[in-house]
């Protein structure tokens, strides 16, 4: 958060009481959508949401193997919905010409944007969790349960390279997972979290491994020597000079209970700690800097943290946060406008709108 | 208590019984400890054991997901992320997560889709599900049962071992002998040493155990010493046994000593440095796969039930995470299990049988987990087994049974008849009142056994 008075000039004098409260900074619920259920259908859980931008179009994807368009400015939208994959849709890009999605059955579609045809479907050697696109909109990553991070044309959908280093199995022998992948702001490098609390940073013009950042408190032994928690979400510092982490500290692992949230930024190149948010029994899902680093944007998933948290510049401190209109409804995924003053969100049966407003 | 006759190894095995019977072995134990019983002639207890039947339970503590193992919906609203691999019986499919049981599940495996029970808590009930409830009757735990029948008494090894990786929350189940009696229940192998909770940065990891406290000899005490003394207490009981070699007391009190003293040379049993390090890597470093592998060397000396718990699997948070990370474990370490037992020509007179205390709900919670359900599935391979048996169904979301439904009697009959105990056999309670081993008119399901 900007200009608070701890941050002024110790010399300068301010107007007693105006002066001294910090400008305001606020996130709200715009519009909360959910889309109708079939007779006694279970809710659908939607895993993965992107938007047109400057646009109220949303595609959202989830546990129906389904990708939904919804025009969330509609006064009742009326979802368009097409059978995408054959169980969960874990990922949502929008490139110039197409919509990209992964899926949990081992696969990537193109789909031309307009027409919503299949163009192309690439095989994936497991699970893909998670895809990102770069700045210029040139390059996709997906993140896949072989622990490969791949690059793509994203137009083509030619393969550019593989990013190979995650550890394969934890320290306590179990296979890992690679859950998310995010790009500097300038496109020039690519951070890959996982499941056994590794960060690793790529050049993303030569595949160069330049960091690895350890980030323990993410990943936690049971007493069966299970594991539990990893590395949810990732993004750079406008700078690109940080990367922040978000998941769960050390929690019980059946119940999500006695744990906490936890949110940390590291210097990535010192892997240094540089600082650290913890919060109730809940996942953060998702983490997005404020593009001009005014704020952390957190987004808590499974737990009790159904929410949406906005935390100080210095990532120690919530400033604003609010909560969606469903009860009991986690939310999976984010997608945060360019100069952030909106976000979209899906969650269990529930698609949502934000507004954000930000000091100047 | 020796096995039941239709449990009895049978010909050669069985001529081997008479020649060798209780009382020649309590004779020989006036011979000192060296001369004691079958374990004079390791040739005959060798084979004696190998045609014993005997049981391992890998037991899934915390209730595993069968959508996640042996009953996937994929595509359903209920199905989770994974999908379904074709395994080698034909129209059978699995979780993905289960490639290596998908690959050879026709070899050895019977899998019971139907399983419902009236238990879908944290609870041992279904432990004890063989026998009706007799009001006022500490009843006995299906592993006291199976090893009161197929134990040998002439082998000086445990009659029933329970192993558990996990302390957390009691998931380990203890088991009871009930009226049977204490000799009846299991000699527990417990963690070592539990890791802190949080904050834990995991930086640790916990030191399983794979043998019995007390196995070892007393701190301060050599071999040497303990040999010097066990000598010494045998020299004065053969000098008082002088004439009285018929009192049926002093026999067995001597016959006493000689079974502790064949419990504690049975501590080679535990350790698997004794394995070759082909075996002990094929398999794993797991907690869960070090005990699998010293259940087998406790079968393979004899030891009739072997109970190993695998958990925790109660995934009210994290459902598909935590399943993506343990079925593929047990899928290795029972496929290494059974392909070594069958190496070993024991899976034949050895059952293998997948159980947990319950199933998983159909439906996916705001933590992204599982509840308790009541409906779930089993697996049993080798002994008595029909290979590639899918018996059983539910519904498209797996909500119902919607086809020949099992109850845990009869499942309990099934382990029964498989390793050949008539699962209709009387015991009577201290007050004389008959008590099957399973409920009066329970059936197995003949369809699964060989």
């Amino acid at each position: 958060m900007a200009d608070t008075p701890a941050s002024k000039d110790p010399g300068t004098k301010e107007a007693p009481a105006a002066a001294a409260k910090p400008p305001a900074v606020e996130i709200k619920n715009v519009k909360t959508f959910f889309p109708p259920l079939k007779g006694d259908q279970p809710k659908p859980d939607y895993y993965s949401i992107v938007a047109v931008p400057d646009s109220d179009l949303v595609f959202v994807g989830g546990d129906t193997g389904k990708i939904l368009a919804i025009d969330m400015a509609a006064e009742k939208p009326t979802p368009t919905a097409w059978d995408a994959h054959v169980s969960f849709v874990t990922g949502l890009v929008l490139t110039d010409k197409h919509l990209v999605s992964s899926g949990s059955d081992h696969q990537m579609i193109w789909w031309d944007r307009e027409s919503r045809e299949r163009v192309r479907t690439i095989p994936q050697p497991k699970w893909v969790r998670h895809l990102t696109l770069s700045p210029d909109g040139q390059v996709i990553a997906s993140v896949c349960d072989d622990m490969v991070c791949r690059l793509w044309e994203a137009d083509s959908g030619r393969p550019i390279r593989d990013l190979e280093g995650h550890a394969q199995f934890t320290r306590f022998h179990l296979r890992s997972k690679l859950y998310a992948a995010a790009f500097s702001r300038d496109g020039s490098h690519l951070a890959t979290v996982d499941y056994a609390g590794h960060a690793l940073v790529w050049e993303t013009a030569t595949g160069r491994r330049l960091a690895d950042v350890f980030a323990p408190f993410f990943f936690y032994q049971d007493i069966s020597e299970h594991g539990y928690g990893g590395i949810r979400g990732v993004d750079f510092s406008p700078d690109g000079r940080l990367i922040a982490l978000c998941g769960n500290l050390c929690g019980d692992g059946s119940q999500i209970q006695r744990s906490s949230a936890l949110i940390q930024v590291y210097d990535w190149r010192s892997g240094k700690l540089a600082s650290e948010l913890r919060g109730d029994n809940f996942f953060y899902e998702r983490v997005r800097f404020h593009h001009q680093g005014k704020w952390l944007l957190g987004m808590g998933g499974a737990g009790s943290g159904q929410k949406l948290t906005l935390i100080d510049r210095d990532g120690k401190s919530p400033v604003a946060e609010a909560k969606p209109e469903a009860k009991l409804a986690p939310m999976f995924d984010l997608w945060l406008s360019e100069n952030a003053d909106v976000c979209f969100t899906a969650g269990r049966n529930n698609v949502s709108k934000w507004s954000i407003s930000s000091p100047s | 208590m020796s096995a039941s006759p239709a449990s009895r190894p049978s010909s050669q095995a069985h001529a081997l019984g008479h020649q060798l019977s209780r009382r020649a072995f309590f004779g020989s134990a006036g011979m000192g400890v060296a001369g004691l019983g079958l374990l004079q002639s390791p040739a005959i207890a060798e084979q004696l054991a190998k045609n014993q039947k005997r049981v391992i339970m890998l037991f899934l503590s915390g209730g595993m997901s069968q959508f996640e193992s042996w009953d996937p919906k994929p595509g359903r609203p209920t199905g989770g992320p994974f999908q379904a691999i074709q395994t080698s019986v034909p129209g059978y499919h699995i979780s993905e997560l289960m490639p290596k049981m998908a690959a050879q599940l026709h070899r050895h495996t019977a899998v019971i889709r139907s399983l419902e029970s009236k238990n879908r808590d944290h609870v041992d009930v279904t432990l004890y599900a063989g026998m009706k409830v007799v009001a006022g009757l500490n009843m006995p735990s299906i592993g006291s049962m199976l090893c009161r029948e197929l134990a040998n008494p002439e082998l000086a090894v445990p009659h029933h071992v329970m192993f558990t990786a996990s302390a957390y929350r009691g998931g380990h189940y203890t088991e009871s002998p009930g009226f049977y009696g204490s000799q009846w229940g299991p000699i527990n192998v417990l963690p070592d040493h539990i890791p802190p909770r949080p904050p834990f940065t995991g930086t640790g990891t916990s030191v399983l155990r794979l043998s019995p406290n007390s196995m070892g000899l007393p701190s301060g005490m050599t071999i040497r010493q303990h040999a010097d003394r066990e000598q010494m207490r045998d020299r004065l009981s053969q000098a008082f046994l002088e004439g009285r070699n018929r009192d049926a007391v002093l026999m067995g009190h001597s016959a006493g000593y000689s079974r502790v003293r064949g419990l504690m040379d049975c501590s080679h049993l535990y350790d698997i440095e004794k394995e070759p390090r082909k075996i002990r890597d094929a398999y794993g470093l797991t907690g869960f796969a070090q005990q699998t592998l010293v259940a087998r060397r406790l079968v393979e000396a004899g030891v009739p039930f072997v109970r190993v718990n695998f958990g925790w699997w109660d995934t009210h948070g994290q459902n598909f995470e935590a399943h993506q990370e343990m079925v593929p474990e047990l899928d290795h370490v029972m496929v290494t299990l059974l392909d070594d037992l069958a190496t070993r020509g024991l899976l034949e007179h050895t059952l293998v049988v997948t159980f947990s205390e319950m199933g998983r709900t159909p439906g996916v919670n705001g933590n992204m987990g599982r509840d308790h359900f009541s409906r779930f599935s089993v697996s049993l391979s080798g002994c008595g087994i029909k290979p590639g048996v899918i018996y059983g169904e539910t519904d498209a979301d797996g909500q119902e049974i919607s086809k020949d439904p099992v109850t845990l009697h009869e499942l309990f009959a099934t382990i029964f008849k498989a390793v050949g105990v008539d699962h209709q056999k009387e015991y009577h309670s201290p007050d004389g009142r008959p008590v099957p081993l399973t409920e009066y008119g329970t059936e197995p399901v003949s369809e699964v056994l060989a």
